[in-house]
């Protein structure tokens, strides 16, 4: 068995420089006698790796001061060296996050919590948010002026109704569940007075003027 | 098998200069430092120069030693390195080849009346190469990489490479014989 030509060019470097196998070598060595225009290439070839093994051997070595010159190099850099347990861990985590980042996994992820997000806001949230502040809104079609109220928890009716009557006024609305009534008086009374006179009851929690 | 085995050796010697061990880095230097310098001084021309990016190569390779992942032995990644920065620096200035040797020797014999020689004279048609003959066929015979191996450093495909290290050759045949070297062969 002998190489054509081109396999024969192909091996002409690696059997120089001693990486052919046994077999191929052989192989080679056959197809070099047979062939004596490839057996030229060959020679060719020989010779100018005759004249770098030369040149080896007379090719001055480099500086003895370059080494240090490079840990220089390296030092004045102030590069922190790392304690290894430290840069293991950094390279740890430069891999997890190189496994995050360029995964695709990454992007499908921002995509279904984008999705979950958006559905959650469609249809998630009730409607009523359970929070509630203790401003009424203005009753439609009255005259007078009005008033929220809030009574101590322990305050009955009776007392309840008596105060009213007191300032001259009417309940509007109430109680509502959070214990908000809204009342109203004429609006020739003295309001201030009026939310005086129910402040200093002892019976109310909470007393405001609803705004218009 | 040998080959696994080395290239295990210089992951595993790598690694260590990756965690900055210096005495790692002082036996990785040892052990490649003079084939690339060869490799750079072939490449620049110029004995300072090859010296300043062997220096600037190796604090490379000190602060890249993370970054070898072993797909080849690490003689050939540092080439791949130092081949980068001498061309950035070979951009920045050109080189001026002297050629004026090589004519003298065109007449068969040296000036002080020696014998021809032939491998002198090859040695010196190698140097009026162009950068990327003189290059492939420095690391194939040189630095005795593979076509693989000189692809990867190259940036080129295999195919390349090899048709490449031909036609270097027929280059310097063409030389050769301009110079007055009368033979078939080379």
């Amino acid at each position: 068995m002998i190489y054509n030509p081109e396999e024969f060019k192909e091996r002409i470097i690696p059997y120089l420089n001693g990486m052919l196998s046994e077999k191929e070598r052989e192989v080679f060595e056959e197809t070099l006698h047979q062939n004596p225009q490839l057996a030229k290439e060959f020679r060719e070839f020989s010779e100018i790796k005759e004249v770098y093994k030369e040149m080896e051997g007379e090719f001055s070595i480099p500086s003895s001061h370059l080494y240090h010159q490079i840990l220089e190099h390296i030092k004045s850099e102030k590069k922190p060296i790392w304690p290894i347990v430290g840069i293991e861990y950094m390279e740890k985590t430069k891999d997890f996050f190189n496994w995050i980042f360029l995964s695709p996994r990454l992007s499908w992820g921002i995509v279904a919590v984008q999705l979950a997000v958006i559905l959650f806001l469609l249809i998630g949230i009730p409607k009523d948010s359970g929070f509630k502040t203790l401003t009424s809104k203005p009753p439609l079609l009255r005259e007078g002026i009005k008033i929220n109220v809030v009574f101590d928890q322990e305050t009955r009716e009776k007392e309840i109704r008596e105060l009213i009557n007191r300032i001259g006024g009417s309940i509007v609305s109430g109680p509502s569940p959070e214990g908000l009534y809204i009342i109203e008086i004429k609006e020739t009374k003295d309001i201030e007075k009026t939310m005086r006179a129910l402040k200093e009851s002892g019976i109310t929690q909470f007393v405001e003027k609803v705004p218009f | 098998m040998i080959e696994g085995a080395l290239l295990a050796q210089d992951i595993e010697l790598l690694k260590r200069v990756s965690k900055g061990d210096e005495e790692a880095f002082r036996q990785l230097y040892d052990l490649t430092h003079r084939k690339v310098y060869f490799y750079l001084y072939r490449l620049v021309h110029g004995r300072q120069m090859a010296e300043d990016i062997l220096v600037e190569t190796y604090t490379e390779v000190w602060r890249n030693a993370s970054k070898f992942k072993g797909k080849s032995r690490a003689g050939t990644w540092i080439i791949g390195i130092a081949r980068n920065l001498a061309m950035n620096q070979l951009r920045k200035v050109k080189v001026h080849e002297d050629i004026d040797l090589i004519k003298n020797l065109s007449n068969g014999s040296q000036p002080n009346g020696r014998p021809f020689d032939r491998k002198r004279v090859i040695k010196k048609a190698l140097l009026t190469l162009s950068t990327k003959h003189q290059e492939v066929l420095d690391l194939v015979f040189f630095h005795g990489l593979t076509y693989q191996e000189v692809s990867e450093i190259l940036g080129i495909p295999i195919n390349t490479v090899k048709t490449r290290v031909f036609y270097a050759k027929e280059s310097l045949k063409q030389c050769l014989n301009q110079l007055g070297v009368k033979r078939d062969d080379l």
